[in-house]
């Protein structure tokens, strides 16, 4: 497991309007497939993505939230930890505490921890390279 | 370890959070980067960023309703928060003469790059973070 790679990821996106918010999930995702280590920083927008409360239901097809299915990232975050976990690869996520404050979403989901930028600094000394993914 | 940051977008998010977010979290990461000998942090200015390097007003406070910003972002503060704290400040030569900055003057400390000495300088960085 040690000898495996460890990438760092930096990204500022929400959980919905952006497409880059797909391509990073993806992007975290064929990390774990090629066997690295992942790390997460979520600064501005992104700290949304680990929030427990998000839900989605759809009036107009009739469903509610659990028969909706909606792409939630909560939903992706847990299931990239499991597959880490399946792969006995590690998978860390910590926010930026004071984005999470400014957005009120401080109920996040097991496994995602508050932070701030000295842990953005601390994994990626910690990395074999950094993806920085800013918002535009 | 030494990362390069590469700041190509300007303004962004700069009125809702009263600051330049990557600005903010450069000085961030440089209370930690300063307690030893090893890291460093050094900051490419491209694209419009550029425009950072010689800004002389600080942001407009904005206005909504009866509700008046009394801490508008202060990018000039930011930027020479950095030169102080011995970040150096690198802008390119050619995207500042494509805006028809090039004969303007620029902040104290910062310095100028062409094109092709981008080339050394990316090489010298462990990590190159583009934003």
């Amino acid at each position: 497991m040690s000898h495996n790679k460890t990438l760092t990821f930096a990204f500022m996106d929400p959980p919905f309007e952006s497409e880059r918010t797909v391509t990073f999930f993806r992007l975290l995702d064929a990390a774990l497939d090629a066997n690295s280590h992942v790390k997460v920083f979520a600064y501005e927008g992104a700290a949304a993505l680990s929030f427990a409360k998000q839900q989605h239901g759809n009036a107009i097809h009739g469903n509610d939230t659990q028969q909706e299915d909606h792409p939630l990232t909560k939903t992706w975050i847990a299931s990239l930890q499991k597959k880490a976990r399946k792969k006995a690869l590690s998978f860390e996520w910590i926010n930026c505490g004071l984005c999470v404050d400014g957005r009120g979403v401080n109920d996040t989901i097991p496994g995602c921890n508050r932070g701030g930028p000295a842990d953005l600094w601390r994994y990626a000394s910690e990395s074999f390279n950094t993806l920085t993914i800013g918002t535009r | 370890m030494k990362v390069l940051q590469i700041l190509d977008q300007a303004f962004r998010t700069v009125v809702e959070e009263q600051d330049e977010t990557i600005l903010w979290l450069i000085q961030c990461m440089q209370k930690k980067v300063e307690l030893n000998d090893i890291d460093q942090i050094q900051l490419l200015l491209t694209g419009q960023a550029v425009y950072y390097t010689q800004q002389k007003k600080q942001q407009p406070p904005l206005k909504i309703g009866d509700w008046l910003q009394t801490q508008p972002a202060n990018i000039n503060k930011d930027i020479d928060n950095l030169i102080s704290s011995h970040i150096p400040v690198y802008v390119v030569y050619e995207d500042l003469w494509d805006r028809g900055l090039e004969m303007e003057a620029l902040r104290e400390g910062i310095q100028v790059v062409n094109r092709e000495q981008l080339v050394p300088l990316f090489e010298q960085a462990d990590q190159i973070w583009h934003w």
